[in-house]
C-alpha cells in the first residue's frame, strides 16, 4: 500500500469527524448542563481575576474584563487540548488495536474537540468585548488565521507530549505542571506592557504570548495583529509539527509493546 | 491459487520492564538512561503461513502462545522485528465488537462510528445503513440510546456493522464464541458467504470444535513457535492429544477410586485423568422419567447430571460432554464455552445438568465422556473418559443419527 492513498486520507478525515462528533455529542448529551459548564468556567475565572486585579489591587489595564477574558478563552483551548493529547493513546487503547486505525488523528481530535468548546465560549467573549471596547471591524478577518496558527502550534506540541507519554507514563502528571507554569508566563491576567524590558525578552520566547497579543489587538483594539510576529510563530509551529509528527508515528507503534 | 496474505519468518520481541512501565522520574533518577533491566522475550518466533482467497486458517494455542501478537502484526498495529507480512488487500478485523461504541448515543449514531472505525467511509456506511439495521434486527430501537440495549442487542449491532465492510482479508478473534446460538449461526453463515466471495480469513479461537468445523487449515502456536500446521482436523487432534497428555501427567496415580452409578470403576490414570482441584462426582444419566438409567428409546430425551466437588478454589472452569459410538467415532461434542454458558465461581456442591431434549442417535451403544477443564484449556481438572454407557433402542438404522422423519410426495402441477 502506498503511504498516501487517497482513500486512506478520506478515511482518516472521516475517523476524525466521527471521533470529534462523538466526543461533542456525548459531552453535551449526558449532562444537560454541558454547554452551560463550558461557558461558566471561563466566566468564573474572569470574576476571580476581575475581583482581584480590578477591585482589590487595580492593575490599571484598560477594558480589563475583556482583556482577561480573551486570555482565558485562548489559553483554555490550548491547555485542555494538550491535557487531552497527553493521554490520547492509552485512553483510546481499544481503537489503537484496530487494524488500519489512523492513530495520527487522535491528537488532532483532541485539538478539534476543544476548538468546538472554544467556539462555544466565543459568543460570550464577543458580547463582553462589544459592550466594553466596541463592535466588530475588518480586522476580525484575521481571527480564522490566528485560530489556525494556534491549532498548528497546539497540535505540534500535542504530538510531542502524546509520543513522550508512550515512553514515560508519568507525562500526564508532568504536563499539567508545565501548563500551570505556562499560565503565568503568558500575559493572561496582566499585560505585557507591565513587564520589564528583560522580562519581556524572556516572555517573547513563549509563542502563546504573541498569539494572545494578536487576539487582543483584533478584538479589543480593533486593529490588525502584528503579522511579523504571527508569521514567525506560524513558521516555528509548522516546523515543530513536522518533527513531532514523525516522532509520534514512530512511538505510536511502540505503545502496544510497552506492557 | 496465489496467496492473498502471506507471513514469512515473523518474529516479535517484547521488553519486560518488570512490573512498572518506565516513568520520566525513573529515567532522570537512572542518570538519563533507560533502565537497563528490560528483559527481551520473544512472543513470536519464525512464524510463517499463507492464506489463499476464500481460505480460512485457524490459529490455536494456549493463552500467551502469541495469538494476539500475531493478530496485531497482521492488523498492522504493530511491526515485526523480523520477517515480513505480504497482504495484497486491506486487512479488516472482527475483533472487539463494541469498540468505540458510546452508550449515550443512539444505535444509528453508533453504526456510523463503528462502521468508520471498521474501515468504511462515512458515505459507505450511510449507503449500507438499512442493510446493517436489518441484519441486526434492530429497526424499532435504532434511534434509542445504546444504553437501553441488552448485551445481546449491542453485540448484534456491532457484528452487523462489522460484517458490512465486505473485507478481502479478515481477522477474527473469538467473537464467534459470544451471543446466543441463533446469532452464532448467523455469524458463521455470514463468514461462509465472505469466503464464497473470495475473502481470506484468519480465525483465532479456543474452540477446537469450531476450528475443526469451519477452517480449512490451522496452525498451532506454542510459546511463539509454530508447533504444528496442516489441515484443521490434523492440527486440532494433535492439539487435543497433548491436552490429554498434559492432563494425564498432572493426574495423581494414587487418586481416589470411585464407582459410577452403572457400577464401573473409575481408575486414576486410566479412565479418569486430571489435576484434581475440582472433581465431578455422582455423574448420572437421567431418562425421561427422571430416574438414573443406562438405556433410552431412540428420540427420547436425556439429562446428564454431575455434582461438583471443590478441593482447591480455581477460576471458573469449562464443562464438556462428548458422546462416541461403540467404534469410538465421535457423535456429539459440546462444552459450556461453546454454548456460551459461564459456570459461576464454584464453591462445591453445585449440580450441573445438561438437558438434551431429544437424542436422535441411531440405536446402539454409546459412551459418554465428561470433563471439567482449566479456563484456557491447558489441561483437565477431572476427565472421565468413556465412563458412562447408554443403550439406545429402536428400529435399526445406518449412520450415527436417526432423525424423526416422514416422507411426503408432491406431484408437479397438482
Amino acid at each position: 500500500m502506498q503511504p498516501f492513498d487517497r482513500r486512506q486520507i478520506i478515511h482518516a478525515l472521516d475517523v476524525l469527524t466521527v471521533l470529534v462528533s462523538r466526543d461533542q455529542k456525548s459531552r453535551y448529551k449526558s449532562t444537560a448542563m454541558g454547554v452551560v459548564w463550558a461557558v461558566a468556567s471561563p466566566i468564573l475565572f474572569l470574576l476571580i481575576f476581575y475581583f482581584l486585579f480590578a477591585v482589590i489591587m487595580p492593575l490599571g489595564i484598560a477594558n480589563y474584563a475583556s482583556h482577561v477574558m480573551v486570555g482565558i478563552v485562548v489559553w483554555t483551548w490550548f491547555q485542555t487540548s494538550l491535557t487531552e493529547a497527553v493521554t490520547c493513546i492509552p485512553s483510546n487503547a481499544t481503537l489503537v488495536n484496530l487494524p488500519r486505525f489512523p492513530v495520527v488523528v487522535l491528537p488532532v481530535a483532541s485539538v478539534l474537540s476543544n476548538a468546538a468548546t472554544f467556539l462555544m465560549t466565543f459568543p460570550v467573549l464577543l458580547l463582553l468585548v462589544w459592550t466594553q471596547a466596541g463592535g466588530p471591524g475588518l480586522p476580525y478577518l484575521a481571527l480564522p488565521v490566528l485560530m489556525l496558527v494556534q491549532a498548528v502550534l497546539t497540535l505540534g506540541l500535542g504530538y510531542f507530549v502524546a509520543a513522550l507519554n508512550v515512553s514515560f507514563r508519568d507525562m500526564r502528571y508532568i504536563v499539567p505542571i508545565l501548563l500551570q507554569l505556562g499560565y503565568f508566563l503568558t500575559p493572561i491576567f496582566y499585560d505585557l506592557s507591565m513587564v520589564s524590558e528583560r522580562g519581556r525578552m524572556i516572555l517573547s520566547l513563549n509563542p502563546l504570548v504573541h498569539i494572545v497579543t494578536a487576539y487582543r489587538a483584533v478584538l479589543i483594539e480593533g486593529r490588525w495583529p502584528d503579522w511579523g510576529a504571527v508569521a514567525v510563530v506560524f513558521a516555528y509551529s509548522v516546523a515543530l509539527l513536522f518533527v513531532t509528527l514523525h516522532y509520534f508515528r514512530r512511538s505510536s507503534y511502540r505503545f502496544l509493546e510497552e506492557i | 491459487m496465489q496467496p492473498i496474505l502471506r507471513a514469512e519468518g515473523l518474529s516479535k520481541a517484547f521488553l519486560h520492564r518488570g512490573r512498572h512501565p518506565m516513568t520520566f522520574r525513573s529515567f532522570v533518577e537512572g542518570g538519563w538512561r533507560a533502565a537497563g533491566r528490560a528483559e527481551r522475550f520473544w512472543a513470536l518466533r519464525g512464524v510463517g503461513f499463507d492464506v489463499a482467497p476464500g481460505e480460512m486458517l485457524g490459529v490455536v494455542g494456549h493463552n500467551g502462545s502469541g495469538k494476539s501478537t500475531l493478530l496485531r502484526l497482521l492488523g498492522g498495529v504493530m511491526q515485526p522485528d523480523e520477517g515480513r507480512i505480504e497482504a495484497r488487500a486491506p486487512v479488516n478485523g472482527l475483533l472487539d465488537l463494541n469498540t468505540g461504541m458510546h452508550l449515550d448515543l443512539s444505535g444509528r449514531e453508533n453504526i456510523l462510528i463503528s462502521g468508520v472505525l471498521a474501515g468504511l467511509l462515512r458515505s459507505e456506511v450511510r449507503a449500507r445503513f438499512d442493510d446493517i439495521v436489518a441484519f441486526a434486527e434492530l429497526e424499532p430501537f435504532i434511534d434509542e440510546p445504546v444504553r437501553t440495549y441488552s448485551a445481546g442487542m449491542r453485540l448484534r449491532l456491532g457484528f452487523a456493522t462489522a460484517v458490512h465492510v465486505r473485507p478481502r482479508i479478515l481477522l477474527i478473534d473469538e467473537v464467534l464464541a459470544v451471543g446466543d446460538a441463533a446469532f452464532q449461526r448467523k455469524c458463521v453463515q455470514r463468514i461462509g458467504q465472505f469466503r464464497a466471495e473470495g475473502c481470506a480469513i484468519v480465525f483465532i479461537s479456543h474452540d477446537m470444535g469450531q476450528v475443526e468445523q469451519i477452517c480449512d487449515r490451522a496452525i498451532w502456536l506454542d510459546h511463539g513457535h509454530v508447533r504444528a500446521s496442516g489441515s484443521a482436523a490434523e492440527v486440532v487432534s494433535a492439539y487435543k492429544s497433548t491436552l490429554m497428555e498434559a492432563s494425564r501427567k498432572l493426574t495423581r496415580p494414587d487418586g481416589p477410586q470411585a464407582v459410577t452409578f452403572q457400577g464401573r470403576t473409575l481408575v486414576a490414570g486410566e479412565n479418569r485423568i486430571g489435576s484434581g482441584e475440582v472433581t465431578l462426582e455422582q455423574v448420572r444419566l437421567l431418562g425421561p422419567d427422571g430416574a438414573a438409567t443406562g438405556a433410552i428409546t431412540k428420540g427420547q430425551g436425556l439429562v446428564v447430571q454431575a455434582r461438583v466437588r471443590v478441593h482447591r478454589p480455581v477460576p471458573p472452569p469449562y464443562f464438556s460432554i462428548t458422546i462416541a459410538d461403540a467404534g469410538g467415532r465421535l457423535c456429539f461434542d459440546t462444552n459450556s464455552q461453546v454454548d456460551g454458558i459461564a459456570l459461576p465461581d464454584l464453591k462445591g456442591g453445585e449440580t450441573i445438568e445438561l438437558d438434551l431434549e431429544r437424542l436422535d442417535l441411531s440405536p446402539g451403544t454409546y459412551s459418554f465422556s465428561l470433563g471439567l477443564w482449566q479456563s484456557d484449556w491447558t489441561h483437565a481438572y477431572d476427565y472421565h473418559s468413556d465412563a458412562y454407557l447408554l443403550e439406545v433402542s429402536g428400529a435399526a438404522s445406518k449412520g450415527p443419527v436417526a432423525p424423526p422423519r416422514k416422507w411426503v410426495i408432491h406431484r408437479s402441477g397438482a
